[in-house]
């Protein structure tokens, strides 16, 4: 069982490194607005647009 | 009739022809007239979905339905956003057309809150109301393709706020705003963008200590799971040491990165002794962590880094939702402090006219106010007439005419043109700024239920912490061998998972449920104060009411209906609209020609009277009993009796006369909704008191009454929003809870202070963000929704509450008094929280089929 010694630690390491990614994710900005962008990802893609047209 | 009917399914689409019968096209709202060719319930929706066609951006309805579908369609457990469960468009208010937001022009503005980019483009930020949904987004973010000059347009939900990017040479910023207007959404500036900033940053910080907490929890919980486990089958002693080294380790990390916040917090209150929460969970933390780091180090005894982190996770997500609510009242105010435009145009001594910031205007100061702009401080009109929207004080949706010598006040709109005013008081002392201070201080009051939550779980876990001390010094002396096996057992069962979990589960589901039937309420701690019954206080005007002038009855013939129509169809004023509608109703139901639109030779408009004019040779007056006096025209008896009988039902009397005789009159006046009657007689029967409390003229607010059969003790008219207030404040003295329900700016001090305040839709955003519910539907059944709810999720709690309050109980007691051994405790703990989450979602679940 002397493998909980390499086990542990990397566990350990694991979730850290898990805590660094969110906090980097965090400090750009990537929780700021969890409303819009699940709504942004359902619109169809913008059209070639034309700004003449007018009726 | 029927075969009619088949024809039209023929030739329009069936859903398309349910929408135009009875809805409005913009917001969908129904439609009281069953007029076919009258397809928008307002101008502000006409004006909004004519924008929408022309720029060939009908998809946005498409986009709009197919995103409720989503939203509606979806099971319980998704539907958690709570912002977005009504993806209805909202009808848009009129008076929105009338503002020129030229405060967005000023210096002031750019100096705070315009950032420039490279090649003369510029950015800004700006606060955006009326934005709630999918398609919402949609459209805003194709700005660029219909206001040129607008180079990025980007909407934020969470925040309700729009980055845009435009260039300052091709467009103004009051321009964006106006066309904004049009489609509904008001723009104004965000309190200040380097708050804005410093707020994200610290929301930032913020997440990621809760991140940092959680994680640290979770893996001590990991280690302490095989520690306990290690208790029963046994477990080598270099393994053991190895798991304590590492919970001690993150349990550090947990205590001293966001649990320092407790620390400083307690040596902040010790310097200023000022007695403080953080103290007791400081000393409890600081006890524990050296403890624990103690019997770390000597290799025996009791860790406590699984309960310690567990607590600092748990008290972090307290203080982050305590200040999102706090900064949520401060916003509110932000708000209503922002309907009093930043700049004012000053009329200095010599002529010249200077435009200058709200805070220099100084007491007797001469102030221009141009048409479409918002009066800037409490003053008297010394030059002009025009006509002022005072909605958001009195909720009345006429305007009222001023001249020379009206009282102003501040936040209100000069309508049609260009006014002189002296000003009198400014700033915090006008009638506005004093509302806003009640508000702030009102909506402070009741965000303390929060910190009482805070105050519970610190005392938790310091008697924890405590019988786990004397439990352990008692079996010393008993027993020293099974001490340790006692206490381990005690913290584990007393660990307040399902206790925990209790509470905010079920006020989870509560608000889960509620949203889906289009209510949404704040907080969790609204539900409780609507659980038990007490006094309901309505707004007439918009609550009770349609809050839409009407036509309720015309006397007369139908001729001259249709020329006094035909005079006002120019007429934006929602009285001519009211008249239009009408008109167009009756000549559907009886089959006639509806009024013609062109041929008047001459109009003459007669300020705050009426309007004159001449139709084919005949000459035609239309208006109040002063203009009929002034054109000297004649009213027979019987008109007059009619006259009277109409200002007695407390309806606004409109005169028509043709060729110097009154011959006809229309009864105006706003109708009560149609399930108004039920409702409060259903809410009676469950033991709720009924009062209504109104702005309006005290006769009409007693008919109302009257006919709603509301109690004559419990009627007040005439109410200023301080008295409304004050009323509020002085029914909450008798000890039951107040509610207040409703939707003007007016109430939004008395929403705010009431126990819980009831907004409902279409009424102005100050008011919505002063509430704690607010009823989207738009309908007052929802009012019962919500009382239904809250009954069911307290009732829900209190089970929960009782069982695991009871399981803790039993158990604490059996181990301490040895009975229970600290595996049995580690299995019973998740299975008391599993109990509370599955009958609690199952309740819910079942409800659900039963539909």
């Amino acid at each position: 069982m002397s493998v909980l010694f390499i086990a542990v630690p990397i566990a350990v390491a694991l979730a850290a490194s898990a805590v660094i990614a969110f906090a980097w994710a965090a400090k750009k900005g990537q929780f700021d607005d969890l409303e819009t962008p699940k709504w942004r990802m359902l619109m169809d893609d913008e059209k070639p647009v034309n700004p003449s047209k007018d009726e | 009739m029927d075969s009619l009917r088949d024809q039209e399914t023929c030739r329009i689409d069936a859903v398309e022809a349910f929408r135009k019968t009875s809805h409005c096209l913009h917001c969908q709202q129904p439609l009281a007239s069953v007029d076919r060719t009258d397809d928008f319930c307002c101008n502000g929706c006409q004006a909004a979905y004519q924008l929408i066609h022309s720029q060939g951006l009908d998809q946005y309805y498409a986009i709009r339905d197919r995103m409720s579908g989503i939203g509606s369609g979806s099971n319980a457990s998704t539907s958690n956003d709570i912002g977005l469960a009504s993806n209805a468009t909202l009808a848009v208010p009129e008076q929105l057309l009338r503002e020129s937001f030229v405060d967005l022009d000023a210096p002031r503005f750019w100096q705070q809150h315009v950032i420039s980019l490279p090649e003369g483009r510029v950015q800004a930020t700006l606060r955006l109301h009326g934005i709630h949904c999918a398609a919402c987004v949609w459209l805003l973010e194709r700005l660029p393709q219909f206001q040129p000059g607008v180079i990025y347009a980007r909407v934020d939900l969470t925040h309700n706020s729009l980055e845009l990017v435009w260039n300052p040479a091709q467009v103004q910023l009051s321009q964006i705003a106006r066309r904004i207007a049009r489609l509904g959404y008001r723009a104004s500036p965000i309190n200040s963008t380097s708050r804005k900033l410093v707020q994200q940053q610290d929301d930032r910080k913020q997440l990621i200590q809760i991140g940092i907490a959680a994680a640290c929890s979770a893996n001590i919980m990991l280690a302490a799971f095989a520690i306990y486990a290690g208790q029963w089958t046994g477990m080598a002693a270099e393994h053991l040491q190895l798991l304590r080294w590492v919970s001690t380790g993150i349990g550090l990390v947990s205590l001293l990165g966001p649990g320092s916040v407790f620390f400083r917090g307690a040596w902040a209150a010790i310097q200023t002794q000022t007695p403080h929460m953080d103290l007791p969970v400081a000393i409890g933390l600081g006890v524990g962590a050296v403890s624990g780091a103690w019997n770390t180090i000597a290799g025996e005894g009791e860790l406590f880094f699984d309960s310690l982190s567990m607590l600092v996770f748990f008290l972090l997500v307290g203080r982050a939702i305590q200040s999102r609510q706090q900064r949520a009242a401060c916003e509110a105010v932000d708000l209503l402090s922002q309907l009093t435009p930043a700049t004012a145009n000053r009329v200095n001594s010599d002529g010249s006219i200077e435009s200058i910031a709200v805070e220099l205007i100084e007491k007797n100061d001469v102030l221009e106010v141009h048409a479409g702009a918002t009066i800037p401080a409490d003053g008297t009109m010394i030059e002009g007439t025009t006509d002022i929207d005072t909605s958001l004080l009195t909720g009345e949706s006429l305007t009222t005419t001023a001249t020379v010598g009206t009282a102003l006040i501040a936040g209100t709109l000069n309508c049609s043109r260009t006014i002189r005013m002296r000003s009198e008081r400014t700033g915090s002392e006008t009638r506005l700024g004093k509302l806003v201070s009640r508000i702030e201080s009102a909506s402070l009051q009741k965000t303390k239920i929060v910190q009482w939550a805070d105050k519970i779980s610190g005392t938790f876990v310091v008697t924890v912490i405590a019988l786990a001390i004397v439990v352990g010094a008692a079996w010393f002396f008993i027993d020293r061998s099974v001490m340790v096996d006692r206490v381990i057992a005690l913290l584990i069962v007393a660990c307040p998972c399902a206790l925990g979990l209790a509470t905010p589960l079920a006020i989870a589901v509560g608000l889960g449920r509620s949203a889906q039937s289009g209510v949404l309420i704040k907080g969790g701690d609204t539900l409780q104060r609507l659980s038990q019954p007490g006094t309901l206080v309505f707004d007439k005007t918009g609550t009770l009411t349609e809050g839409k002038l009407q036509v309720l009855h015309w006397y007369g013939p139908y001729e001259l209906l249709s020329a006094g129509v035909a005079l006002e169809s120019h007429c934006q004023h929602p009285v001519a609209e009211a008249l239009k509608r009408y008109a167009n109703e009756l000549a559907k139901r009886d089959n006639v020609p509806p009024p013609p639109s062109s041929p008047v030779h001459f109009t003459r408009q007669h300020f705050g009277q009426g309007i004159s004019g001449n139709i084919n040779d005949d000459s035609i007056a239309v208006g109040n009993l002063r203009l009929m006096k002034e054109l000297a025209i004649s009213i027979d008896e019987d008109l007059q009796r009619q006259y009277n009988d109409c200002l007695i039902a407390g309806n606004s009397p409109l005169l028509f006369a043709m060729n110097g005789r009154a011959r006809g009159l229309a009864a105006l006046g706003d109708r009560i909704r149609p399930e108004a009657k039920q409702v409060l007689d259903r809410l009676r029967s469950k033991g709720w008191g009924i009062g209504i409390l109104s702005g309006d003229h005290p006769e009409i607010v007693s008919r109302v009454a009257t006919e709603l059969n509301i109690a004559p003790t419990s009627t007040w008219g005439g109410a200023s929003p301080e008295e409304k207030l004050q009323h509020i404040n002085d029914l909450k003295k008798n000890g039951k809870p107040v509610m207040m329900v409703g939707d003007g700016v007016n109430d939004a001090a008395a929403l705010a202070s009431a126990d819980v305040g009831i907004a409902i839709r279409g009424g102005a955003e100050v008011s919505l963000q002063a509430a704690d519910v607010f009823l989207a539907s738009g309908s007052l059944v929802g009012i019962e929704q919500v009382l239904e709810t809250s009954r069911r999720t307290m009732w829900v709690i209190g089970r929960n509450s009782i069982a695991s309050l009871l399981y803790n109980f039993t158990a604490v007691s059996l181990a301490s008094i040895g009975w229970l051994h600290p595996l049995a405790a580690a299995l019973l703990m998740p299975a008391s929280s599993l109990t509370v989450i599955s009958v609690t979602i199952w309740g819910h679940w079942r409800k659900q089929i039963a539909k």
